[in-house]
């Protein structure tokens, strides 16, 4: 065991995307910090080897190869993240395996910037109607936080990053400091019309995504080629990644220590102070391990691995892991459930085309159960689509056998329109969706590992069938034809939103953490990546990790000014 | 996506109507032979010459490139070999197999002792089907395991599909039509969400 003799002000456990925020937060208030990062050293654009190949750069173009998917068989079952292009941004199952009673897709990515290098940049805020859903419904625990203690931190956060977006004034989807949109191409712009036409109360819009538009300048950054390669690492630094936005701001104080290969598997407790004084390391590549001390811990290393890393952190005073009085740590697991919807085509814009590969989808803002709405449905809370319309290329020809010459003229063609919409949508905490450590089925660093025991429930399967069959409706109504329908299922973790594990609360015997992610009962010890959720509204959760991040830092810092921590 | 849906999509994509200026390049193609003169690395040179001279039919030369002139045998044979999992890539020799053996039997002469006008013939025989035998083949290949008494054609018809389709994508996905024949923009700069068809060509290559 080696101890570092310095002691920090601040160790922040993970560099994704709320790791990043924290970083930067800290450090720019002056706190000494030291990131902490499992996985491998990363540079900005340098290391996005990818980035600028094209299909046949790569030796097998799309293809992987029977010992690449040997070594992923769980991150493949998203279907695309394995692929050559950005397969090294995810992890090798073989090497990090976890343990499934019922199935989860854990999608992880283990080096410098985490998940904010491959995530999928779409941004909107939680609203009102979200934070005091828990409470009108009767379910799990009340939000400790309304918007108005929010909404500040959402602009804080917009301002640096840069998200593109249109402001549609909606109660239910809080308006943003919003970059230019990227605007609907033709056939959007149809299905828009007859929704806001047919529907009352139902909107299409521009999708919000953390890419840089228009003419404000951003740092070391520029703004979007609309290349739609973002899950290489973007060497334009166009959208918003933790090596982009964040670490580099970190970076530039002065303060800040940042240490890859470095896993953090349990955080050490003085029961005479009653506060955590540090964290306990394995390196990963020497297996030596190390001790680093600091006056306020921020776990930011995603929701499955802040919940392993406190529920390893064992003493008298926490037998069951640390901050788990209420017994609710490692519980109420959450994602989104997607992977439903509809599609269809449709004529009569044969003459328009567009240019650019926007990496943005629309956006159909949440319509059931709003306040004040009088229609009902048979399931609770709600969801919203994306999705987008483009001109199908020569991968149409597939399922046929044609060959020939017609064959080959007809594909280098633009095909027709063609126009998806793909729901995502909220799930409910549940007490009994769980993961838990298993201490007899270790890793290759003697550390335990990881069960999932959680499953879609009724009202999700409920909206599902909401989802797809509104989806197939509103294509329909728009005189979309060939119109398909689909459920492919969506096993908790495929959504890669996953939260809830350390959940916010206002009473220490029912929640983790109190409404500034600050452990209830040991108050140096933050947690603000998606553990914190108590509920899991139906947006896409990054934006809200970044806010909470900012605002949980900011009083940190204070507290700790006020000698408080 | 069930039978009937299946069929109108067929129906639709293939009764598209080509445009003027491919005869000259019919009879360019029909004159052409395949060039087979490549060391295949899972393939042997029989069978590496069956998959040529088919991926010379699914897409032919004309005034523009076809599948040999970009080297998608090559590709196959390269898939083959380090990406089709052993079963997939046996199942893959076996269809070929039987299509060999059938054309021998049919002509009485081996695959690559015949003159290009009879391969081709009977290449174009195995992939002009009616909508609905095509239904039938793309269901009876969906099947994971030979039905008993079927195993001939379902090995045929696993291969014919899975040829063609590695001939497509190979093709389109290759340097040469990816930047000459479609349109080639990899760092567009900006979105311009609705303009006419007519100022970009071809479909742009991704």
């Amino acid at each position: 065991m080696i101890n570092d003799s310095v002691t920090y002000d601040a160790i922040v456990i993970g560099s994704g995307i709320s790791g990043g925020w924290a970083a930067k937060e800290l450090c720019e208030k002056g706190l000494t910090t030291l990131v902490l990062e499992r996985g491998r050293k990363v540079e900005h654009i340098k290391d996005y080897h990818t980035a600028m190949m094209d299909p046949w750069d790569f030796k097998h173009r799309s293809y992987n190869t029977p010992e690449e998917l040997a070594r992923q068989p769980k991150q493949a079952r998203t279907g695309f993240v394995t692929r050559p292009e950005g397969k090294h941004w995810f992890v090798d199952d073989v090497d990090h395996p976890y343990n499934e009673d019922k199935r989860f897709d854990w999608i992880r990515g283990y080096h410098v910037g985490g998940r904010s290098i491959t995530w999928g940049r779409q941004s909107y805020r939680m609203s009102e109607m979200d934070f005091e859903a828990n409470l009108k419904d009767g379910i799990a625990v009340d939000w400790p936080v309304r918007y108005k203690d929010i909404e500040p931190w959402y602009d804080y956060v917009e301002t640096h990053i840069g998200v593109s977006g249109q402001n549609m004034g909606l109660p239910h989807l809080p308006d943003g400091k919003l970059l230019p949109p990227m605007p609907l191409n033709c056939v959007e712009e149809h299905l828009a019309s007859s929704i806001s036409k047919n529907y009352k109360g139902r909107l299409l819009m521009p999708g919000r995504a953390a890419h840089i538009t228009g003419d404000k300048v951003f740092k070391g950054r520029v703004k979007c080629q609309f290349r739609d390669r973002c899950i290489r690492g973007c060497p334009f630094g166009a959208y918003f990644s933790s090596l982009s936005s964040t670490l580099p701001y970190a970076a530039e104080t002065g303060k800040m220590t940042l240490r890859p290969n470095s896993i953090v598997h349990s955080i050490i407790y003085d029961e005479r102070q009653g506060k955590a004084t540090g964290v306990r390391v394995i390196d990963t590549e020497t297996k030596e391990t190390f001790e680093f001390f600091a006056k306020v811990i921020f776990c930011c290393a995603s929701a499955i691995a802040s919940a392993s890393i406190l529920l390893n952190s064992r003493s008298d005073r926490f037998p069951n892991g640390m901050g788990n009085d209420s017994g609710e740590l490692g519980h109420n697991i959450m994602d989104h459930h997607h992977r439903v919807g509809a599609s269809g085509t449709i004529d009569g814009f044969e003459e328009k085309y567009y240019k650019g590969r926007k990496p943005c989808s629309v956006y159909v803002p949440r319509f059931r159960n709003l306040p004040g709405q009088t229609e009902k449905v048979d399931f609770i809370r709600g969801y919203g689509y994306q999705g987008s319309a483009s001109r199908e290329n020569w991968e149409r020809s597939i399922p046929e056998l044609s060959i020939g010459l017609n064959l080959k003229e007809q594909l280098t063609r633009p095909g027709p329109w063609k126009m998806g919409l793909s729901g995502f949508g909220e799930v409910l905490p549940h007490h009994d969706n769980k993961m838990y450590l298993d201490y007899k089925r270790t890793d290759q660093w003697g550390l335990p590992t990881v069960t999932f025991d959680c499953e879609l429930k009724d009202n999700e399967l409920k909206m599902r069938m909401d989802m797809r069959a509104s989806a197939e409706e509103m294509l329909t109504v728009a005189g979309f034809k060939n119109v398909e329908s689909f459920d492919d299922g969506s096993p908790l973790g495929v959504g890669i939103h996953e939260m809830g594990t350390a959940r916010m609360g206002r009473d220490p015997n029912t929640s983790v953490l109190n409404g500034h992610n600050q452990v209830h009962s040991v108050p140096n010890v933050f947690v603000t990546d998606g553990a914190f959720m108590t509920s899991a509204a139906c947006q896409n959760p990054s934006l809200s990790y970044m806010a909470f991040t900012a605002r949980a830092a900011d009083y940190a810092v204070a507290q700790l000014k006020k000698g408080a921590l | 996506m069930n039978r009937r849906q299946l069929l109108k999509s067929i129906t639709l994509s293939t009764g598209v109507v080509i445009a003027a200026g491919t005869f000259s390049g019919l009879l360019q193609a029909a004159t052409k032979t395949a060039n087979a003169d490549w060391l295949p690395v899972f393939l042997n040179r029989e069978e590496a010459f069956a998959v040529t001279q088919i991926a010379d039919a699914i897409i032919p030369a004309s005034e523009i490139p076809g599948a040999v002139d970009v080297a998608v045998p090559q590709f196959i044979d390269l898939l083959l070999k380090d990406v089709f999992s052993i079963p997939e890539r046996e199942k893959f020799r076996q269809g070929l197999q039987v299509f060999l053996k059938q054309y021998a039997h049919q002509y009485g002469a081996a695959f690559h002792k015949s003159s290009v006008q009879l391969q081709r013939q009977f290449i174009e025989k195995n992939y002009t089907l009616s909508p609905e035998s095509t239904i039938n083949v793309l269901e009876l290949v969906a099947e994971i395991d030979a039905p008993r008494g079927r195993e001939n054609e379902y090995f045929l018809s696993s291969f014919l599909v899975t040829q063609r389709e590695l001939t497509i994508k190979s093709y389109f996905t290759s340097e040469k039509i990816a930047k000459q024949v479609l349109s080639y923009d990899p760092i567009p700069g900006r979105y311009d969400p609705c303009m006419p068809v007519s100022e970009v060509g071809n479909v742009w290559t991704f």
